[in-house]
């Protein structure tokens, strides 16, 4: 069937429930989804930009993973590098955000 | 002032992704307009490009590449190549990017309007703009292959892409550049665009028999033109630059015409076309009665095969009569930003082939259109050493090119 909008709804990645996988794994999970990337490629100390992936498709990313994780990483930005600067990112983000709602 | 060759081809077009299988196809008479297989579609018939975009580009780089410039790329990696050229080695500051596109990534705009009013999304990809923007074909293209001279991206609608052509060839002219690749693309076939097309009124009527042929350019039938997408190339060089470098030279451009109506917004004017014609000329040092071939703009409706039958009269004279005039929307459909480009390489194949491929489904010839219109067969050109190809645009801009077999 011709569609030349790819249309995409809902929950983008069928994982686990995210509570079962560290935020790395998470991680490093929907990058190889959302990239067709492979495992080896996402290590921790991985530079984004060698994978190819350009601060448009960061930020593309970031807003998935804002969903994911119900983040709001625009208020309060910080440069991410590696794919560990992004679990810890969503970590630190995590760990704000239980401190505000206690 | 440089001579302009050009020195490589590259096509994506409803009729085959490359320059043999779409030529083949215009010749033998085979129509590439298909039924859009949508629930909204109805029985819209166009002209849609067979490629698998997922497998050509990762999916990384899919993120900011609208279908426009996936088509885009598609060609112009296939006129450079067949062109030897490259930006290893060379001057690249000297090479520049000539695009033509009438709507620019019209599916993601659409789907960022659906997201953002239907499905009401808080905020839509951050790729959106730069997806969307006329000129992003241009900018991955140049990006691609590396070229880093002069880069201007036009938006003229039905000769985006011919205008696009006509100013590399000024560019490498007058010196401004020594190399340039040209062309245009196009992939509005949207739910939204195409229901707008619907609404203006210059979509064919299809023949519920044959409904591949139901745009039938300069027939007493003609309705109109079927909507279409893709993308052309050319390579063009400075003679100096193609034989420095040994390349294969296909066909020399010899001169453009570009003039505007100024009378009407769609309304057609035979005066600004045939002015068109006549500058191309001028500029090629040509007289018309040297003029082996036209490939006419043709779009099939009432008002445009009848205002181009008559600026053709205008410019021609009695000598009109022995020109065969090609009108090949009628199998490839109306690429609208890329179907100068497109028709600019059906006019060059021509002049290389020798052959004249025909306007297909004319079997009702119209008394009021008088040409030489080579209806439904292809012609073998007795004589094969200079071609024209037509392109006129809604908003009055029209666009012509005039080249030649190219000898020392």
């Amino acid at each position: 069937m011709y569609n030349p909008v790819l249309r995409k709804g809902g929950h983008l990645f069928g994982f686990a429930d995210i509570s079962d996988m560290s935020t790395l794994a998470k991680v490093q999970e929907m990058l190889v989804a959302e990239f067709d990337l492979v495992a080896e490629q996402v290590a921790e100390a991985s530079k984004l930009a060698d994978l190819g992936i350009d601060s448009l498709a960061t930020l593309e990313f970031l807003f998935k993973l804002e969903e994911e994780f119900g983040l709001d990483l625009n208020s309060d930005p910080t440069p991410v590098e590696t794919v560990a600067d992004i679990a810890s990112e969503v970590d630190r983000l995590l760990a704000k955000k239980a401190a505000e709602t206690l | 002032m440089n001579r302009v060759v050009v020195t490589g081809i590259g096509i994506c077009s409803p009729l085959g992704n490359d320059v043999d299988r779409f030529f083949t196809s215009l010749v033998e008479g085979r129509a590439g307009l298909k039924r859009v297989e949508a629930p909204w579609a109805g029985t819209v018939y166009a002209g849609l490009v067979e490629a698998d975009l997922d497998s050509l580009f990762p999916k990384i780089k899919r993120v900011s590449l609208d279908r426009v410039s996936m088509l885009a790329l598609l060609a112009a990696r296939q006129a450079v190549k067949a062109s030897g050229w490259s930006a290893e080695g060379t001057v690249s500051e000297h090479a520049g990017l000539f695009w033509g596109t009438g709507m620019g990534g019209a599916g993601t705009l659409e789907g960022a309007y659906q997201d953002l009013l239907v499905a009401k999304v808080s905020r839509l990809k951050p790729s959106t703009i730069v997806s969307v923007m006329t000129n992003a074909a241009t900018g991955q293209i140049g990006i691609e292959l590396g070229l880093r001279g002069p880069t201007c991206t036009y938006s003229s609608a039905c000769s985006s892409s011919a205008i696009a052509i006509g100013e590399a060839f000024r560019a490498i002219r007058f010196g401004l550049a020594r190399a340039a690749l040209a062309g245009g693309s196009e992939a509005l076939l949207t739910e939204g665009v195409i229901k707008a097309w619907e609404s203006l009124g210059t979509l064919a009527r299809i023949d519920a028999a044959q409904p591949e042929t139901s745009c039938r350019p300069f027939s007493a039938d003609r309705s109109g033109f079927l909507l279409a997408e893709g993308a052309a190339a050319v390579m063009l060089e400075s003679l100096e630059s193609a034989r420095a470098r040994g390349a294969t030279i296909l066909a020399e451009i010899a001169g453009y015409g570009n003039t505007g109506d100024a009378s009407h917004i769609t309304q057609p004017d035979a005066d600004g076309q045939a002015r068109a014609m006549r500058a191309a000329l001028a500029e090629a040092g040509l007289n018309p009665d040297q003029v082996d071939h036209i490939n006419a703009h043709g779009t099939g409706t009432k008002a445009g095969d009848m205002s181009e039958t008559t600026a053709i009269r205008k410019v021609f004279g009695l000598g009109a009569d022995s020109i065969p005039v090609s009108a090949t929307k009628a199998l490839h459909g109306h690429l609208m930003g890329a179907t100068g480009a497109l028709e600019f390489i059906a006019a060059i194949e021509a002049l290389r082939r020798r052959i004249a491929p025909p306007t297909a489904h004319l079997w009702q010839p119209d008394p009021a259109c008088d040409l030489d219109y080579v209806p439904l067969q292809a012609r073998p050109l007795a004589r094969a050493e200079v071609v024209m190809s037509n392109s006129f645009g809604f908003g009055g801009s029209n666009a012509v090119l005039v080249a030649r077999r190219f000898n020392d």
